[in-house]
């Protein structure tokens, strides 16, 4: 059914705080089966965001719903359809791992055996057993947010709804949960933020990059790298030229979008950074390249490195979210 | 549908038995109960309690030579005015603070349900808390221990009344907690709140009320716990009594839900 193909469908969507427009005339959609991943900067809106779509919050214009079921008429029935995990996994510190699983499951009509095979199955899909008698006010971060996403999970819901599920994990626990989300994004449809590029490339079927509260951008993540594709960067070390003397030359070379040359520690060696205009054509990039080369032969500097970057996710969102002038 | 008149009084406790019986509610209340007791709080709470009753009943029993609980319950408004706060402090502060609020209400519940869980699981925490004092019209009772003669219909009444200011200290408590993330400002918000209407019953505000209006002076006497509270202690069920509880409790109640929605 073409409704039910639609887990997410926001129209317009504003929530203000005051004066504040957290939420500014959203509108995107989150298909079933995807894995979308929602960036950007911190205090951007995704918390906010999430919170119109778990009915936490109301919004003050626009619709939502969530598989076909408005969150103005009808909130407790759309929080049958998702899962939620808010930001820093919050859990009641004094309860055991299995009595808040339990509480949980009471809590979402489930009793008895089905219960108890809802639980196993969490537990076993979070990699809970270790821990399961244990004491929530004694896990690690890594743990909170496994019993955090294994509530989310234990109704088998539509959607899941994770605000920044890697946040506060060292770089193990980050990989563990990753691994986590890809594997239950096989059979679930999940939304996630965060204000880490590198996960969104790594785990995500389209990325929504969200700043000040409205949407910048909206696309698979190889899509989003290709509308700046024909951007490329290129990077070069030398020793001989001053830092202003190299930027003046470079940024006289055609197609080129932005220079910036950084005197690097060691002495004399500058790294110069070459972003191509948004104008220019796919071969631009190899073409500065080699009149950089050329121009150092010339002038006898001494060359060190030389290579053309594909531009990263953290470079379209940088975009994206206009603050392309940093690097 | 209220349609005969008998109905007024079934719709209501046909309403009341509906929310004690609603899953969601009871799962809420079972476990809160879980957390009073799976912490020292609980505990503190009730040995505080019981220590400090006690100790000024029993000081001046022997001196007395009756065997009555009277002077027992004559301890409770002041005494439920301190601990009620304390006991209904942690209900909504500690969620705001853990941050477990945001887990609770996105579960498939409504705020009514939540709240009346939390106000049921301190209301049995209050009737555990006075059932741990029944050793003493034991003892009064007993002839092994004291062999006095209570009047066990008045020792009765007495802790009904005690429930019932516990049920209304409890509403006015939760709200406060309602209000806040700190369980410290929950408290005292809870007994200011729970002092006015203790207030409203004491004498010294009663006779400046009067100086002004007599008829005001009886209005404010009804309107505090004091006056409820004697009347039921005395051992008449006045359905006055009852309507008065439940309605100071309901009212607050209802300003509890306000605020938990208030928060979107």
């Amino acid at each position: 059914m073409a409704a039910a193909e639609l887990l997410v469908d926001v129209r317009h969507l504003v929530k203000t705080f005051g004066p504040l427009r957290a939420v500014d005339d959203l509108t995107f959609q989150v298909r079933r089966g995807e894995i979308v991943g929602l960036l950007g900067p911190n205090g951007a809106g995704k918390s906010t965001i999430m919170k119109v779509l778990t009915c936490y919050l109301v919004a003050d214009g626009g619709t939502a719903t969530v598989a076909g079921v408005s969150i103005d008429t009808d909130p407790v029935e759309v929080r049958r359809h998702i899962g939620y995990l808010p930001e820093n996994a919050p859990l009641y510190t004094e309860m055991r791992v299995s009595e808040s699983l339990k509480y949980v499951a009471r809590m979402h009509d489930l009793k008895g055996a089905k219960a108890k095979e809802r639980i196993d199955w969490a537990v076993q899909a979070c990699g809970l057993e270790p821990k399961y008698l244990s004491n929530i006010g004694t896990l690690s971060r890594g743990f909170r947010q496994r019993v955090g996403l294994a509530q989310a999970v234990l109704h088998d819901p539509d959607l899941l709804i994770l605000d920044e599920p890697t946040s506060g994990l060292d770089p193990i626990q980050i990989i563990e949960i990753r691994k986590l989300i890809g594997e239950i994004g096989k059979t679930k449809t999940v939304f996630f933020s965060t204000h880490i590029m590198q996960e969104v490339e790594a785990v995500c079927s389209r990325a929504i990059i969200i700043n000040r509260g409205k949407l910048a951008a909206d696309g698979a993540p190889s899509e989003l790298k290709a509308s700046l594709g024909k951007e490329q960067k290129v990077v070069a070390r030398l020793r001989g030229p001053t830092s202003l003397e190299l930027e003046k030359l470079v940024g006289a070379f055609d197609s080129v979008g932005a220079v910036s040359v950084q005197n690097l520690p060691n002495d004399n060696w500058v790294e110069c950074n070459v972003r191509m205009s948004s104008s220019a054509s796919g071969e631009a990039a190899m073409a500065t390249s080699e009149k950089l080369y050329r121009l150092c032969k010339e002038k006898d500097w001494t060359m060190q490195e030389l290579k053309i970057e594909a531009l990263t996710m953290e470079d379209a969102f940088l975009k994206a979210t206009g603050h392309e002038k940093l690097k | 549908m209220i349609e005969t008149k008998s109905d007024l009084w079934t719709a209501p406790i046909i309403r009341v038995y509906r929310i004690l019986k609603d899953p969601t509610v009871r799962s809420v209340m079972r476990r809160e109960l879980g957390a009073y007791f799976n912490t020292p709080i609980g505990y503190v709470i009730i040995a505080f309690f019981l220590l400090l009753t006690c100790w000024f009943y029993v000081d001046d029993l022997f001196l007395r030579g009756t065997a009555e609980m009277r002077q027992f319950f004559d301890l409770m408004p002041l005494f439920m005015l301190i601990f009620i706060p304390a006991i209904s402090m942690r209900l909504w502060a500690e969620e705001r603070k853990l941050g477990t609020m945001e887990v609770l209400l996105t579960l498939p519940v409504k705020a009514w349900q939540v709240v009346m869980g939390k106000y049921l699981a301190g209301l049995v925490f209050i009737v555990i808390m006075l059932a741990l004092s029944l050793h003493l019209p034991l003892a009064l009772a007993s002839k092994s221990i004291l062999a006095g003669n209570p009047d066990l219909g008045q020792v009765a009444a007495g802790y009904a009344g005690a429930i019932v200011l516990g049920m209304i200290y409890l509403a006015i408590g939760a709200f406060a907690s309602a209000l806040t993330a700190d369980q410290i400002v929950a408290f005292i918000i809870g007994i200011s709140f729970s002092f006015v209407f203790f207030l409203m019953g004491q004498q010294g505000v009663l006779a400046w009320v009067r100086d002004w209006s007599p008829f005001a002076a009886d209005l404010v006497e009804r309107f505090g716990v004091g006056y409820h509270f004697q009347s039921i202690t005395r051992g008449v069920l006045d359905t006055r009594d009852i309507i008065y509880a439940f309605t100071v409790a309901g009212l607050f109640l209802f300003l509890n839900v306000l605020v938990v929605e208030r928060r979107r």
